[in-house]
């Protein structure tokens, strides 16, 4: 294409600097122990998670995958184009370290391949003007290795989503892979630290073929 | 907060996916000339926006704005069908800025014509009539991220854009 294609985009070598650090840690925390990353959090800090189970994927992966359940996603997800309600909208984001730890706490645990498999990984990383911050954009996968610390308990679920739910309603979700794009707004903070301002998780279908590993810029 | 501040953007989501994706001749639309065929492609970016297509950015020079070089880049590709699958935003408080986070699926016409009907065969048919009807491909997948100004009442609100293939089919003629 006229656009050319590249795994990493960073705005300068300062942003490079702080969004691969920043990534590394933060994947490596989310992975083990995602308490200890609620320092990044403040008050008016937000986060929430969409799930598009209709993105495209090689489809050989949903079949090894041990078929594609998103059971742990679905009552959560804030895919804004399938949620009407006003309060139903307004209610899916997690405002505050409070309220963020909980949400952190009801997706599955985790661990994503950055050391081993870094190519699987790609980043766009450039300022974000009004704050003085940046905004990272990570793409790639993980694989699901435990069912989260916190499960959903809300019965409607059942009733609501019979498609999804009516076989599996006492049974837990199955953990396979996913592929995923998660944006930041990091910005300074006292004394060198940094605050995450927003944080946007996609979760969709695991896929194996990778367009930024074919590169023929 | 007892408002939802957040329904007006999937309208201009759609809009803006709807701009990328104009054929030049179609029976619903055409232009006048390419300037303005082309000028229409996002027209909601400001001029000065930063803008990177699959990790590559538009480097603004003194004569062409990034918004414009963006243009006649999208020009160059072929014929596209986007379809909004998810998105998600924060307004950023006290910047008076949304941050988006959107899914699509596209498709680009394999015809092997680019958005203005013309194709690079040396031999062509000189045909009998010019349906320029795509031959869409498989869907490839994409990933966007959108920096705008939270009055989406304005013509130019996108300070940054981010489009980046998360899947390309294997049977598809555009080489990425």
């Amino acid at each position: 294409s006229p656009f050319g294609c590249q795994a990493m985009f960073f705005q300068d070598e300062d942003i490079k600097n702080v969004a691969t650090n920043f990534v590394a840690n933060y994947l490596n925390l989310w992975d083990t122990n995602r308490g200890n990353l609620m320092v990044l959090y403040q008050n008016e800090s937000q986060f929430s998670m969409q799930l598009d189970t209709s993105h495209p994927h090689l489809i050989e992966d949903a079949n090894t995958s041990s078929n594609i359940d998103f059971g742990n996603y679905m009552p959560y997800s804030r895919n804004l184009t399938r949620i009407s309600s006003g309060k139903a909208r307004m209610s899916k984001v997690a405002i505050g370290t409070e309220q963020i730890f909980k949400s952190f706490q009801q997706l599955p645990k985790t661990k994503h391949n950055l050391v081993e498999n870094p190519n699987s990984f790609s980043m766009e990383c450039y300022k974000y003007v009004p704050l003085n911050g940046i905004v990272i954009t990570v793409h790639g996968s993980f694989e699901e290795v435990a069912q989260p610390e916190i499960a959903d308990t809300s019965a409607s679920q059942g009733s609501r989503g019979g498609r999804f739910h009516s076989q599996s309603r006492h049974k837990k979700p199955n953990l396979s892979k996913k592929s995923f794009d998660r944006t930041f707004i990091v910005l300074p903070g006292p004394n060198g630290s940094m605050v995450v301002a927003s944080d946007l998780l996609l979760i969709r279908p695991f896929t194996s073929e990778i367009p930024w590993l074919n590169q023929a810029a | 907060m007892n408002q939802d501040i957040t329904q007006p953007i999937e309208p201009f989501l759609k809009n803006l996916l709807s701009s990328l994706d104009a054929q030049y001749n179609s029976p619903g639309q055409s232009f006048t000339n390419v300037e303005s065929y082309a000028t229409q492609f996002g027209s909601s970016l400001k001029r000065e926006a930063a803008i990177i297509v699959n990790g590559t950015p538009i480097v603004p020079s003194q004569v062409e704005d990034a918004k414009l070089q963006f243009q006649k880049k999208w020009l160059s590709m072929p014929n596209s069908s986007h379809q909004l699958t998810s998105f998600d935003c924060h307004l950023i408080p006290g910047t008076n800025t949304f941050i988006i986070n959107f899914s699509a699926r596209v498709k680009f016409d394999q015809s092997g014509k680019n958005r203005l009907g013309e194709s690079a065969d040396l031999i062509q048919q000189n045909s009998i009539v010019k349906t320029v009807r795509p031959i869409w491909g498989s869907w490839f997948g994409v990933n966007g991220i959108l920096v705008i100004d939270s009055n989406l009442n304005g013509q130019e609100i996108i300070n940054s854009f981010d489009y980046r293939f998360t899947y390309v089919p294997k049977d598809t003629t555009l080489v990425v």
